[in-house]
């Protein structure tokens, strides 16, 4: 009497009762499919493994890097790079680089910056170039994962729609609404603190700015990219 | 397919074993056509001598073909010639050029008289499963010959290869076996590597171009799956 088929509860195959160990032919198929493609039986090889093949972060084999003439790099976008393969098919190759290297070369090189951003600060005539402070482990007065309610002695007026950013040592909060407001305050967890940003120069009232620190050169923006410091 | 091309005995014997792994959906196809289980046999038989007599596999290089297609378009004018067909079974008769294993299990179970699907699917279907059959055996004997440890790791880890929901976790295996979870998936993972070499390596056989595998591998699971 033959065994009733059944049918994958993956894919929906019919799977004959006869299957190889009653599992499904075609997701066993399915599976086989993994990578391959031309270039790893090119050769005619009869199909035997290539040794130029290499392995993606998956550990499955993947097939060597185009060669360079069929390859075209349409941009360096610094973090990664953007190539075209014979015109039809585009990849991305994240060049991520591991921490240690990357922090140690960051480390260097960020005095460097500075100190060039000083020499256009001064050759601008701009009073004062803002050092960013090290960014350190707190020291000691946060306890993880638990708040504590900041002062409200000089804190700058309640607002939404602002931005905060974290320097290290610092959080400074800027702009926002009502208003829209061009005020902030830098509020320092070591003391407990709020100091007034000051407005001299200031950038425009602003909503919802955008904040960040930027990593290369050490430099805190808040608001519009100008040569303002809180 | 190369090499089961021209005279020579390495040619021959390439032939003979492609007609050995794929005489099932021959079979099939030929009892779906509605000829008994004895004539079937025969008119199969005939059908793989005729071949190996012929040795023109050259004609799939030159049309740069698959051995699939090859052999269905084959089968189909033998059956239809009528003369080539009596020449067959003539030839056929008495003949066993190709070892019908596990035929008759499979005749009392009725795998060639129950199926609903179509002659041409029957074939493209029994393709894909005697290739399967080919390759898992091939890897099982791999493992086998590297002792019984190992054939029962290959026992275990093989069950992993579809992802089907009702399949064991590496988790279960790995307490199954005594090893550590880490080990198991290490283990599975060289699997599946030789897996897919092995299919490689077989459907390579079947087809002229290299670049037809993949091609190859996606029409059969359509057809599994439709």
């Amino acid at each position: 009497m033959k065994t009733a088929p059944t049918i994958c509860g993956k894919c929906g195959a019919e799977v004959s009762a006869d299957a190889w160990q009653g599992a499904c032919p075609a997701c066993l198929l399915q599976t086989g499919l993994g990578l391959l493609t031309d270039e790893a039986v090119a050769g005619g090889d009869g199909g035997s493994a290539r040794r130029d093949e290499t392995m993606n972060a998956f550990g499955e084999r993947v097939p060597p890097p185009r060669t360079p003439h069929s390859t075209k790099m349409l941009g360096d976008f610094g973090d990664y790079e953007l190539y075209a393969h014979d015109e039809k098919l585009a990849t991305v190759a994240w060049l991520k680089e591991p921490l240690r290297p990357w922090l140690a070369k960051a480390e260097t090189q960020a005095p460097r910056k500075v100190a060039a951003i000083d020499s256009i600060a001064k050759a601008v005539q701009v009073n004062r170039p803002y050092h960013l402070p090290v960014i350190a482990r707190p020291s000691g007065i946060c306890t993880d994962d638990t708040w504590t309610p900041t002062t409200l002695t000089t804190a700058p007026v309640a607002r939404d729609t602002h931005t905060a950013v974290w320097t290290g040592t610092e959080m400074i909060v800027w702009g926002g609404t009502p208003g829209p407001l061009n005020t902030g305050g830098r509020y320092d967890p070591g003391t407990d603190s709020w100091t007034a940003t000051s407005t001299t120069n200031a950038p425009s009232r602003t909503i919802a700015a955008q904040g960040s620190l930027d990593r290369h050169v050490d430099r805190r923006f808040v608001g519009p990219r100008r040569n303002w410091a809180p | 397919m190369l090499e089961a091309q021209g005279p020579t005995p390495a040619a021959q014997e390439a032939l003979e074993k492609l007609c050995r792994t794929y005489w099932q959906p021959i079979y099939g196809f030929v009892r779906r056509q509605g000829a008994g289980s004895e004539e079937a046999k025969d008119l199969t038989q005939g059908f793989f001598a005729l071949l190996l007599e012929r040795r023109d596999l050259d004609v799939v290089r030159k049309e740069k073909g698959r051995l699939r297609s090859y052999l269905l378009t084959s089968l189909k004018h033998f059956l239809t010639n009528e003369r080539s067909r009596a020449m067959a079974i003539k030839r056929g008769e008495g003949q066993r050029l190709i070892p019908m294993d596990d035929l008759h299990e499979r005749e009392a179970a009725g795998f060639w008289t129950t199926d609903t699907f179509a002659a041409e699917q029957i074939y493209e279907r029994r393709w894909a499963l005697a290739l399967l059959d080919e390759v898992l055996t091939r890897l099982g004997d791999e493992y086998g010959a590297a002792g019984p440890a190992s054939a029962g790791l290959f026992d275990q880890l093989q069950k992993l290869l579809t992802d089907e929901s009702d399949r064991p976790s590496q988790a279960e295996i790995a307490g199954e076996l005594g090893m550590s979870e880490n080990a198991v998936k290490q283990a599975f993972h060289r699997l599946r590597q030789r897996y897919r070499e092995l299919l490689r390596q077989e459907i390579a056989h079947t087809v002229m171009l290299p670049g037809d595998i993949e091609n190859e591998l996606r029409h059969l699971i359509a057809v599994l799956r439709a």
